[in-house]
């Protein structure tokens, strides 16, 4: 592990405890917890400001608009409202930005494969979690 | 770097510990988790190398497809933060 890394873990970590422990928060009192949806909102927290700051850069008021709709399925933490949201130019502007950010080396290349791969399972996890909530 | 059955006893100890159970077996989850430990150990020092890391403890988590098979907010949110704090660890130490 890097010294970098080592200096920055706890703060790192405590971070993410804190996002999980407020989406953890949002499930509510349903008889059966899924820890699918808080993991599902975890990973939207990050997607999410890619997409805005892709949206906001390219001055794009229908892809700001999607985000919002997006936005409100997680909140609403349904499988029909996940399903019905308009995912996919919510998806090309979050992978937009990535690639923005690796041509302006602000990220590397193998940064940016984990953020695709973020991507990636999260539409998967939606896919699933809209057949079995 | 921890191998997978070490880390797949760590995640078994933990889910009988807390009742959760996973959609992925722990072996499955182990390996991926070894795997993104490889990438982040392959990556450093890369700009926004931070950003990476934070993205692949959600990856594990969202892989594992972690389903809780008991009720209550507080529990969850204690239960959630153990799991995660389980794969930044195991994440960590590869990398």
């Amino acid at each position: 592990m890097t010294t970098a890394l080592r200096r920055r873990a706890p703060l790192l970590f405590l971070l993410l405890a804190a996002c999980l422990c407020l989406a953890a928060a949002c499930t509510g009192n349903a008889a059966r917890q899924t820890m699918t949806l808080p993991a599902m909102r975890t990973a939207w927290a990050a997607i999410k400001v890619e997409a805005t700051r892709e949206a906001t850069f390219t001055q794009d008021a229908n892809g700001l608009a999607a985000i919002e709709q997006a936005d409100a399925a997680i909140t609403a933490g349904t499988a029909t409202a996940i399903a019905a949201a308009p995912w996919q130019p919510v998806d090309a502007l979050a992978a937009a930005d990535i690639q923005r950010r690796v041509d302006l080396a602000e990220i590397g290349p193998g940064v940016a494969e984990s953020l695709r791969e973020e991507l990636r399972l999260f539409a998967q996890s939606r896919s699933t979690f809209a057949r079995h909530p | 770097m921890m191998n997978h059955s070490s880390v797949a006893a760590a995640f078994d100890s933990l889910l009988k510990d807390t009742g959760i159970v996973l959609k992925t077996s722990t072996l499955e989850v182990a390996k991926y988790s070894e795997q993104r430990s490889l990438h982040l150990s392959a990556i450093a020092g890369q700009p926004g190398f931070d950003q990476a890391l934070a993205a692949e403890v959600r990856n594990v988590a969202q892989f594992a497809g972690i389903e809780a098979a008991q009720a209550g907010d507080q529990t969850d949110a204690l239960t959630i933060s153990r799991i995660f704090g389980l794969i930044f660890g195991v994440l960590a130490a590869g990398a």
